[in-house]
C-alpha cells in the first residue's frame, strides 16, 4: 500500500490545523454559518436534516487494517457506533459534533487519511476497481494511477472551483467493476499494439437528473502523459462548462452540447501546449508509486486447494457463500472474499464499530492486512488463501457479516434518502429493508441469480438507480412518497441507462412490483440467462404487461 | 480599495476609466476590453494601462497587446466561479504575460494560495477587510503536488531531484 512521505504528511497535517482554526472561528461566532459553509464543505462536512455529516475519503477504496480500526474508533468515540460505506468508496458519519470534527481529522491524519475534497465542486476522491491487484483479468493495477491522480488533484490551484463536482474512476481490468462510464472521466488502462501501457480516456458520463454514458475521447494516452492529458480535459471544462444552471453544469452537458469530437479537438489543442512540460511524469515517480503496490508475499500453490473444495462439498452454507461472495484471484490457491454489508433487512452499507474492528482483524489474519471498499457498498478481503476461506466464513458469521448475497437481489445499493438527506423526496432505507426482507430466502436468492437493484431517494441518483438492472427512484406525488421503476440499467463495460416502465407505485406496491418483475424473469429465462440478458432479449413488454396488464 | 500584493497591503492607485480621454489623463487606469478594442490606437501609447477581462473571455484575445499593457484584472463574480484561475494560468504560462494580474470580486482568504499559484499577484479587497487571514493563507502550505504558474516544484519531481536543485 502507498505510505505517506514527508510531503504528503505535511499537506494533510497543515489542512487539519487550518480546519481547526476555521472551526474555532465558527464556534466563537467570528464566522457566520454562511461564511463557514464553503470552508467546511472543503473538508467533507455537510449539514444534513438532523445533524452534521462527515464524509471521509477512502482513496480508491483501499484501507489497511490500521485504518479500518481507526474508522471503528471514530464511529465509537465520536459517533453513534456505526458508519456508512458509500457508493463512492467513502465512509460517512452521520452524527459528529462540530467542535469535535478537527479532532476526528487529526485522528485520521495519524493513519494517513483525510476528508479533503469529499464535497464541493472540485475533483473528488478517485474511485477504482475494488479487486485491484488481485483480479485475474487485470492489465495493470489501477491503484498506482489512482494514487498519482489523488496527488495531482489534491489542492489543485486551478480546479478547486469547477462548475460542478468532478468524479474520476479508473479500471485496469477487462470487466468494468468501477462503473467508469458513468463518471465525469473514466479511465481504462490498456496496452497498445506495441505492447506499451497507457490509458483510454472517456468523458461525459454521469447520473443525476440527466443520466449519460461517457464517450471515448482518446484511445491511447501514454503513461507519462496522464497528468497533462487530464489537465487539458479539466481546463476545457473549467473554461467552458456551464455556470448559469447548476443542473447543466456537469461535464456531461458540455460534452453533449459540443459533441465528443469537438470536445476532444479542444482538449487536443490544449494538450499540445502543455504535453512536453513539467506535467510529464518522471519515470522515477511512476516506479516509486508502483513499488508501493508491490504484491504481498504470496505463497506458491500449484492449483486450487483440495481441502477447500472438500469443505464446499460438506457444508451447504459455506458452498452458498462461496458461490456468491468469493471471486477468482490471479494467484493459484488464493481467492477474493467479498463481505456483504447487506444483511437481510439491514441498512445497505452500514457497519458497526465492532464489525469494522473484526474486519480489520480478519484482514490481518487472512489478507495481508488489506481491506477494500466496493462501490456497491460492500467490503472486500482481496488476498485470502483458499485454505483459509472456511475459517474466515465461520468468523464472519460470528459478527453477522456472512450474508451470501453479493451480486444477487439482496445486494441492494441505496442512498440515505429521507431518513438523513435534506434533498430527498422519499425514504430509501426502509424500502430497501422491506425488499431485502421480501427476498430474504437465500435459496431463492441464489436461484434468481445475478441482478442489481438500486434505490435513490431523489433524482440526484446517489443510489445509482439509473444503472441498476432494476432501478427505483423516490418521487414526490402531492406530498406522498412514490417510487418510479426503471429496467435495463447497467454500470459495467456495456453501461446503459434504465428505462421507466410506467406509472409510479407507493412503497407497499413497489415491493410487490419487484416481486412481479422477478417472477416474470424467472418464467421467461432460458438456461443460464441472467436477468439483464433475458430483459435484453425479450424487451420490456412482458414486464410491463405483468405490472400493468395488457392494454 | 486595498490591494494585497507580495505579502503586503497597499492602497490601490489604479482607477477605472470609462472613456479613452479619461484613460489618457495622468495616473494608472483600467479600461474594459471593449473600450480597449475600440480605442486601441489611441491607448497604445500609454504605459500605465490595464484591461479588465470578463471571465467568459479567452485570454488569447489579448495576445497581440500584452506587451503594451501593464495589468490585467480578472473578475470573479462569486468565489465559486473558478474560471479566472484558468485565465490567469493561460496568461502567465501560454501567453507569457509579465505584468500584474489582479483578482477582483467576493473571493475568500482561503483561496489566496490558489490564486498566487495560478499567477494572480494582486487581490483587491475592501478597505475594511481583515487582511490577516489573507496573508496567513498565502504561506500556509509549503509543498505542492502540481506545477502551476508559480514555478514551485511539484512533489512528483522534487522527490527525485537533489535537494540543492530544489532550493535554487
Ligand atoms: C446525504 C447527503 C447527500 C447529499 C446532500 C447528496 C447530494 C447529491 C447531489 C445534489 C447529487 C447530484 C449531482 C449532480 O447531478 O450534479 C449527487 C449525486 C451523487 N451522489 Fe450524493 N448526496 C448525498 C449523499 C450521498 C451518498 C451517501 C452517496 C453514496 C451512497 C452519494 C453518492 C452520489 C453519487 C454516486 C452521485 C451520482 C454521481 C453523478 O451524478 O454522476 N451521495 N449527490
Ligand atoms: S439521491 Fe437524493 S435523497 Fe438520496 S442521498 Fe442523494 S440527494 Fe439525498
Amino acid at each position: 500500500m502507498y505510505a505517506y512521505d514527508a510531503i504528503d504528511r505535511e499537506l494533510v497535517e497543515t489542512r487539519v490545523a487550518e480546519f481547526r482554526e476555521q472551526v474555532a472561528r465558527r464556534v466563537s461566532g467570528e464566522l457566520t454559518e454562511e461564511q463557514f459553509r464553503p470552508l467546511r464543505l472543503m473538508n467533507g462536512l455537510y449539514l444534513q436534516l438532523h445533524a452534521y455529516m462527515l464524509r471521509v475519503a477512502v482513496p480508491y477504496g483501499v484501507l489497511s487494517s490500521a485504518q479500518m480500526r481507526k474508522l471503528a474508533h471514530i464511529a465509537r468515540r465520536y459517533d453513534r457506533g456505526y458508519g456508512h460505506f458509500t457508493t463512492r468508496q467513502n465512509i460517512q458519519y452521520n452524527w459528529p459534533k462540530l467542535e469535535e470534527t478537527p479532532d476526528i481529522l487529526a485522528e485520521l491524519a495519524e493513519v494517513e487519511m483525510h476528508a479533503i475534497q469529499t464535497s464541493g465542486n472540485c475533483i473528488r476522491n478517485t474511485t477504482a476497481d475494488q479487486f485491484a491487484g488481485a483480479a485475474a483479468d487485470e492489465v495493470d493495477d489501477p491503484r498506482i494511477w489512482s494514487e498519482i491522480i489523488r496527488q495531482w488533484s489534491t489542492f489543485h490551484p486551478e480546479f478547486s472551483f469547477l462548475p460542478r463536482k468532478f468524479k474520476i474512476a479508473v479500471t485496469g481490468a477487462q470487466k468494468d467493476r468501477a462503473a467508469i462510464k458513468v463518471h465525469d472521466i473514466g479511465i481504462v488502462i490498456v496496452r497498445n499494439d506495441a505492447g506499451e501501457l497507457g490509458f483510454q480516456m472517456w468523458a461525459g458520463g454521469g447520473q443525476g437528473r440527466t443520466p449519460m454514458i461517457a464517450k471515448l475521447i482518446r484511445g491511447f494516452v501514454a503513461e507519462r502523459d496522464l497528468l497533462s492529458y487530464l489537465e487539458a480535459m479539466l481546463r476545457v471544462y473549467n473554461r467552458h462548462g456551464r455556470r448559469d444552471n447548476k443542473y447543466k453544469a456537469r461535464i456531461k452537458i458540455l460534452v453533449h452540447e459540443l459533441g465528443a469530437d469537438e470536445y476532444a479537438r479542444q482538449v487536443e489543442a490544449e494538450w499540445a501546449r502543455i504535453r512536453e512540460g513539467v506535467l510529464s511524469l518522471p519515470q522515477a515517480e511512476i516506479d516509486r508509486i508502483r513499488a508501493a503496490f508491490d504484491e504481498p508475499p504470496f505463497e506458491r500453490f500449484e492449483g486450487d486447494s483440495r481441502a477447500f473444495h472438500g469443505k464446499r462439498f460438506e457444508d451447504r452454507g459455506f458452498q452458498r457463500w462461496v458461490r456468491s461472495n468469493v471471486k477468482p484471484h490471479k494467484k493459484p490457491g488464493y481467492a477474493i472474499a467479498n463481505i456483504s454489508l447487506k444483511p437481510v433487512g439491514g441498512i445497505p452499507g452500514d457497519a458497526t464499530a465492532d464489525q469494522m474492528d473484526a474486519v480489520a482483524d480478519f484482514a490481518d489474519r487472512w489478507s495481508f492486512g488489506e481491506v477494500r471498499v466496493a462501490h456497491e457498498q460492500n467490503l472486500v478481503l482481496p488476498h485470502v488463501r483458499q485454505d483459509d476461506l472456511y475459517g474466515l466464513w465461520l468468523a464472519l458469521g460470528a459478527v453477522d457479516l456472512d450474508t451470501p448475497n453479493i451480486g444477487l437481489l439482496g445486494d441492494i445499493i441505496a442512498c440515505p434518502g429521507l431518513d438523513y438527506c435534506s434533498l430527498a423526496n422519499a425514504r430509501s432505507i426502509p424500502l430497501s429493508q422491506a425488499l431485502s426482507e421480501r427476498f430474504g430466502d437465500l435459496d431463492r436468492l441464489h436461484d434468481i441469480g445475478e441482478i442489481s437493484l438500486n434505490i435513490s431517494g431523489c433524482i440526484n441518483a446517489c443510489g445509482h438507480h439509473h444503472v441498476g438492472n432494476i432501478g427505483i427512484l423516490g418521487v414526490d406525488k402531492k406530498g406522498e412518497e412514490f417510487y418510479q421503476i426503471t429496467l435495463g440499467g447497467r454500470a459495467d463495460e456495456d453501461a446503459a441507462v434504465g428505462r421507466i416502465v410506467g406509472r409510479a407505485f407507493d412503497a407497499h406496491e413497489t415491493v410487490d412490483a419487484v416481486e412481479t418483475i422477478v417472477e416474470t424473469y424467472v418464467a421467461q429465462r432460458r438456461d443460464g440467462e441472467r436477468f439483464i440478458d433475458t430483459l435484453e432479449r425479450t424487451g420490456p413488454a412482458p414486464f410491463k404487461e405483468a405490472l400493468y396488464g395488457a392494454d | 480599495m486595498a490591494l494585497i500584493k507580495q505579502g503586503r497591503v497597499l492602497q490601490d492607485r489604479w482607477q477605472t476609466a470609462e472613456t479613452a480621454t479619461e484613460a489618457l489623463k495622468p495616473g494608472a487606469y483600467f479600461v474594459s476590453l471593449e473600450l480597449w478594442q475600440a480605442e486601441r490606437e489611441l491607448l497604445r501609447g500609454k504605459t500605465a494601462i490595464g484591461i479588465t477581462l470578463p471571465n467568459d473571455t479567452d485570454p488569447e484575445v489579448l495576445a497581440p497587446d500584452l506587451d503594451r499593457i501593464a495589468a490585467v484584472a480578472l473578475r470573479f463574480p462569486a468565489f465559486t466561479d473558478g474560471r479566472g484561475f484558468s485565465q490567469a494560468r493561460t496568461l502567465r504560462e501560454h501567453l507569457g504575460f509579465r505584468g500584474e494580474i489582479r483578482a477582483e470580486g467576493p473571493l475568500i482568504p482561503d483561496q489566496h494560495q490558489f490564486l498566487l499559484r495560478c499567477g494572480v499577484d494582486a487581490v483587491v479587497v475592501d478597505d475594511a477587510a481583515d487582511t490577516g487571514p489573507w496573508l496567513a493563507a498565502a504561506r500556509r502550505y509549503r509543498s505542492v503536488y502540481q506545477p502551476a504558474a508559480d514555478d514551485r516544484i511539484p512533489a512528483y519531481r522534487g522527490r527525485h531531484t537533489a535537494p540543492q536543485a530544489i532550493a535554487s
